[in-house]
């Protein structure tokens, strides 16, 4: 016997939320909204929930961009950190590959054009990214808070812009950024 | 370059001091002036050869050693030699005691040194052995210094400058420390980390000229300008009076919604930067395809470096390069590597000079500097040809085992290397010295100086107190041959993105961007 609909378990909408990401994958925030028949507060306030429990909960965060919702490793857990610096030593000295001289030059194109980089405090790298910042190329940020963030782009490391001339100094290690940086634009 | 005048007799009839003071200190072999004081008491014509290279400043006592002590290779040598560094005037004294023998070479090396000879005769009249010779020459008779000056100056203000000492890109008067082992992206700023302000500050110089050196060259390139389209004029999306923090949101919804592609070309009118033109590779990267010109310029960059300098001076490149969309892709482990710069012993004007004053034979100071320059297979050098050095002779080339056939087998290719240009005199002698036989057409140019079992190298070597560099010795393990090419045959370049550093092209004095 079936226990009456007025009995079935309540799921919270963070819950539900992460039920489908998990099993769909990426979905447009607005296909997830006219699924769910719910308005933009109420899945606003279930991204921030689902957020604030994936925080706690391990190595996954909810990340947002201006179109997407996903669930994804979060690289720069203390976890995955520490597993990538084994390979930092080794990988810093391997010469650039054209692919990484292409992206990091799309970087450096938007720091000078003055395109805000965002550097984002949740964010999830790609394959390539994530080589990139093992390799000291992109800058990567220190575990952030559990806000949801806009996807946005990651930044060349200020040691390739000292190389190019593009700033006055480099950052000393442990030194914050942004004290160390001085726009030379050519 | 005009023909030198004739041969001139100058008669010093009363035997005056003065007159043989004043043409020693003329001697200057550095300016291509050399004064002959020939040994007294012989009319041997070996021993005026001899005495030639002498007064060259070749060592009397290398002459037998190096297979100099016949007649027809130490003429051979001191033409060589006199040809190689572009000596200009040759004075010889005391010919009035010469025999008709002496005089007969006399004039040969006024015809085919291209230099003018000037024949001190201390005596009131033409003497008679010189007379059989005279007649059979174009000569002119002189009774005093000033006017063989005065023939003189009109002849010399035709001739084309020798060759400087400099090079266009002077390595550093002192030697750098030893720097990290970092690739382009982190080098220069682990550099700033690790040395004192005044270290880094030597340092950042020759980075700083290698950038600059490479965005000068790329920019000249006529592969890269016909890569760049000219800049556009800007264009206006947004409203000039829109507030700063709405100007940005603005540009954040046009880069999210616009593609790549689009928005780069909406780009190109706010950034007014030369961008790549369409072509068929579209947005990707494709291959530097004149190799030749590019390791010129690296080989250049490099010439007579030490170590530090080179690595430098390389990685300054490499950001030059990325400035300019471009990636010059060198060995992973650069200081490792065997190549200009990197493991060879470095041309300092101190050891070129003890090429030239502690070996008389023009191929055994050849095949020294060459070995010191290259640190290649000896046998590399043994068999290299006239034709793998350029006219100038500025840059050598060696035929060195290339990338591995499907069949397994080694292609070969050449590899270049550039000549110091205090050190060119060398190569040119050796070169002419090589040409003067018809035997010697089938041997390599250094061939002499190499030796069997590289011998001769290494008596070479000792008698300059020079360290050769560890010679490499091509490795019969095709798997290996990454590891015993030059770091220069292994250097590529991929064009990959829009120039950073603009305008281009366009702008007359595109030759300096920065």
């Amino acid at each position: 016997m079936t226990a009456p609909a007025s009995e079935e378990p309540t799921v919270s909408d963070d819950v539900l939320l992460e039920t489908i990401l998990a099993k769909r994958g990426p979905c447009y925030y607005n296909q997830v909204a006219l699924a769910l028949g719910w308005p933009a507060g109420r899945l606003d306030a279930a991204c921030c929930a689902l957020a604030e429990r994936l925080k706690n909960a391990g190595v996954y965060r909810l990340v947002r961009d201006a179109y997407h919702l996903s669930i994804e490793a979060a690289f720069n857990s203390a976890a995955q950190r520490a597993v990538l610096q084994l390979d930092t030593a080794s990988y810093a000295r391997q010469p650039l590959s054209v692919d990484e001289a292409q992206r990091l030059l799309t970087l450096v194109h938007r720091y000078l054009a003055g395109v805000p980089n965002y550097r984002p405090k949740v964010y999830t790298y790609d394959a390539q990214e994530r080589a990139m910042v093992a390799g000291g190329l992109i800058h990567a940020e220190p575990d952030g808070n559990v806000e949801v963030y806009f996807r946005t782009h990651p930044v060349a490391h200020p040691d390739v812009l000292f190389a190019l001339g593009l700033i006055a100094s480099p950052v000393a290690d442990g030194a914050d950024d942004d004290a160390a940086r001085a726009v030379n634009r050519p | 370059m005009s023909q030198p005048p004739p041969l001139l007799l100058v008669l010093d009839a009363r035997d005056d001091a003065a007159v043989t003071r004043a043409a020693l200190a003329e001697h200057d072999p550095h300016a291509g002036l050399v004064t002959v004081h020939p040994s007294p008491g012989t009319g041997s014509t070996t021993v005026l050869a001899h005495d030639v290279l002498a007064a060259l400043g070749k060592p009397p006592t290398r002459f037998a050693c190096e297979g100099l002590r016949r007649e027809a290779s130490a003429w051979s040598a001191a033409l060589a030699w006199i040809i190689g560094e572009q000596i200009r005037q040759i004075a010889v004294l005391r010919t009035h005691l010469f025999t008709t023998r002496q005089w007969q070479r006399l004039a040969q090396l006024h015809a085919d040194s291209g230099a003018v000879v000037i024949a001190y005769c201390h005596a009131p009249r033409i003497p008679a052995a010189a007379r059989p010779v005279l007649e059979a020459i174009e000569y002119r008779v002189v009774s005093r210094v000033a006017e063989a000056a005065d023939i003189l100056s009109a002849w010399q203000v035709s001739l084309p400058a020798r060759d400087g000492d400099g090079d266009e890109h002077q390595p550093p008067p002192e030697p750098l420390p030893a720097v990290p082992h970092s690739e382009v992206a982190h080098f220069r700023a682990d550099c700033a980390r690790e040395m004192p302000p005044g270290q880094f500050a030597l340092l950042d110089a020759q980075y700083t000229a290698g950038l600059h050196a490479a965005c000068a060259w790329i920019t000249e390139q006529p592969q890269y300008k016909q890569a760049i389209e000219p800049p556009e004029p800007p264009c206006i999306f947004l409203p000039p009076h829109l507030p700063p923090e709405e100007s940005q949101a603005a540009r954040e919804i046009l880069e999210n919604y616009y593609d790549r592609d689009t928005f780069r070309q909406l780009g190109r009118g706010l950034l007014c930067v030369g961008r790549r033109a369409h072509s068929s590779n579209g947005p990707y990267a494709y291959p530097w395809s004149e190799l030749y010109p590019l390791r010129v310029f690296l080989a250049r960059l490099v010439a007579s470096c030490d170590a530090p300098t080179a690595l430098t001076r390389l990685r300054g490149a490499q950001a030059g390069f990325l400035l300019h969309g471009h990636l010059l892709a060198l060995p992973a482990a650069l200081h490792t590597r065997i190549g200009p710069g990197v493991n060879t012993v470095r041309l300092t004007a101190e050891r070129v000079a003890r090429l030239r004053t502690r070996l008389a034979h023009p191929a055994h100071a050849a095949a020294l500097a060459a070995a010191m320059i290259t640190g290649a297979d000896p046998a590399q050098l043994h068999g290299a040809s006239p034709d793998m050095m350029d006219a100038r002779a500025d840059t050598l080339q060696l035929t060195v085992p290339a990338a591995i056939h499907e069949s397994g087998r080694h292609a070969a290719e050449r590899c270049l290397y550039a000549i110091p240009a205090l050190a060119r005199g060398i190569f040119r002698a050796a070169l002419a010295y090589h040409r003067m036989d018809p035997a010697r057409a089938d041997s390599g140019f250094l061939a002499h100086g190499i030796g069997t079992d590289l011998e001769q190298l290494r008596a070479s070597a000792r008698a300059c107190r020079i360290d050769l560099p560890a010679l490499v010795v091509a490795h019969p393990d095709i798997s290996a041959w990454p590891r015993t090419a030059s770091w220069n045959q292994l250097a590529a370049c991929w064009s990959v993105h829009d120039p950073v550093h603009g305008p281009e092209v366009h702008n007359p004095n595109a030759g300096h961007v920065s």
